[in-house]
C-alpha cells in the first residue's frame, strides 16, 4: 500500500492543533484573572528609549482607564462603554465586549518604575517605562553561619 | 503555579514561528492571506444600519471602506511597531470584514475615532457611493 503524503493537509492539521493548544492554554491563564472582567490584548516590547506596554483599548475614553504600579507590576484597569446611541438599540450582531477591564503586567528589574508615563491615542494605551539609568546588578551578600 | 506565562510565551512564539513559515504557503493557496477579523457590532439605524469595528492604533489611511454591490467590506492594515518584542498579544497586520447588506440603494459614511470606525448606512436617495 502507497502512503501519498499530502503536506497542504498535514500542514492544516499542524495549524488547527497549534490553534487548539493556544485557546487552551489562554483558557487557563484567563482563570488567574478576577472573574467576569475584560482582558484587553497587551504587547510588551522595548526599543532604545525603554519599556514599551502597548494596550488595545477601543472606544475607552481617557477619564476611563486608571495605570497604577504595584508591587512591580503595571495595573491597567478602568471601564469600555458602549457608544452613545439609542435608548434602546435594535442590536443586529454584537461581538465587541464591553464592560470594566483590568490586566497586570510583571515588570523587569531595570523598569524605572518612578517615571512611568502614558499617552491614550487612537484607541491604543502606551505606557511608557525607562530603564533604571545604570542597572547595577543587585547582588546580596549572605554570610552563611 | 510558576511558569505558566512562560509557557505561553513559548507557545506564542512557536505560533509566530509557524505561521511565519506557513506564509508563503498561505499565499500559494489564496484564501488564507486575508488577514485577521477585527470584532464589530451592528446595530439598525431606522431603514440603515450602523456598523463600529474596533481598529485601535490603526491609521485614516490604512482603512478602506467599500461597497461592492450589496458587500460592505472593511479592510485595511494594522502596521507593526519597531522595537523588540518580549510578549505580543494583539493583531497586525492585514484585516478584512465583509458583510452581505439587504437588497437595496446605499450610502455609506465613514469615520475613525479612538480607534473604533463607524461605519453608517443609509438608503440611498440619489444613489451614489461614498467613501
Amino acid at each position: 500500500m502507497t502512503y501519498y503524503w499530502d503536506t497542504r493537509r498535514e500542514i492544516r492539521e499542524l495549524r488547527a492543533r497549534v490553534e487548539q493548544a493556544f485557546r487552551a492554554a489562554q483558557q487557563q491563564e484567563r482563570v488567574c484573572r478576577p472573574a467576569g472582567m475584560l482582558a484587553p490584548v497587551v504587547d510588551l516590547m522595548s526599543d532604545e528609549r525603554g519599556l514599551v506596554v502597548l494596550v488595545d483599548l477601543p472606544g475607552v475614553a481617557k477619564d476611563d482607564v486608571e495605570v497604577q504600579v504595584e508591587r512591580g507590576a503595571l495595573v491597567i484597569s478602568g471601564t469600555k462603554q458602549m457608544e452613545e446611541g439609542d435608548e434602546n438599540p435594535v442590536v443586529l450582531r454584537r461581538e465587541r465586549t464591553y464592560g470594566t477591564f483590568s490586566r497586570t503586567i510583571p515588570l523587569p528589574d531595570e523598569a524605572d518604575l518612578s517615571q512611568v508615563s502614558a499617552k491614550l491615542r487612537q484607541g491604543e494605551l502606551e505606557v511608557r517605562i525607562p530603564r533604571l539609568a545604570e542597572a547595577a546588578p543587585r547582588k546580596v551578600e549572605v554570610v552563611v553561619e | 503555579m510558576l511558569g505558566m506565562t512562560e509557557q505561553l510565551d513559548a507557545l506564542l512564539d512557536l505560533r509566530r514561528r509557524l505561521y511565519r513559515a506557513l506564509e508563503s504557503e498561505a499565499a500559494g493557496a489564496g484564501q488564507a492571506g486575508m488577514g485577521f477579523m477585527p470584532a464589530l457590532d451592528i446595530v439598525a439605524l431606522g431603514e440603515g444600519m450602523v456598523v463600529t469595528v474596533e481598529l485601535p492604533g490603526v491609521a485614516r489611511d490604512d482603512v478602506n471602506v467599500e461597497l461592492e454591490g450589496s458587500t460592505l467590506s472593511i479592510s485595511g492594515e494594522r502596521k507593526v511597531r519597531e522595537g523588540r518584542y518580549h510578549r505580543r498579544e494583539r493583531l497586525a497586520g492585514r484585516f478584512q470584514r465583509s458583510l452581505a447588506l439587504p437588497e437595496g440603494n446605499w450610502v455609506l459614511s465613514a469615520s475613525l475615532r479612538d480607534g473604533v470606525l463607524t461605519v453608517r448606512v443609509k438608503k440611498a436617495q440619489a444613489g451614489e457611493e461614498q467613501r
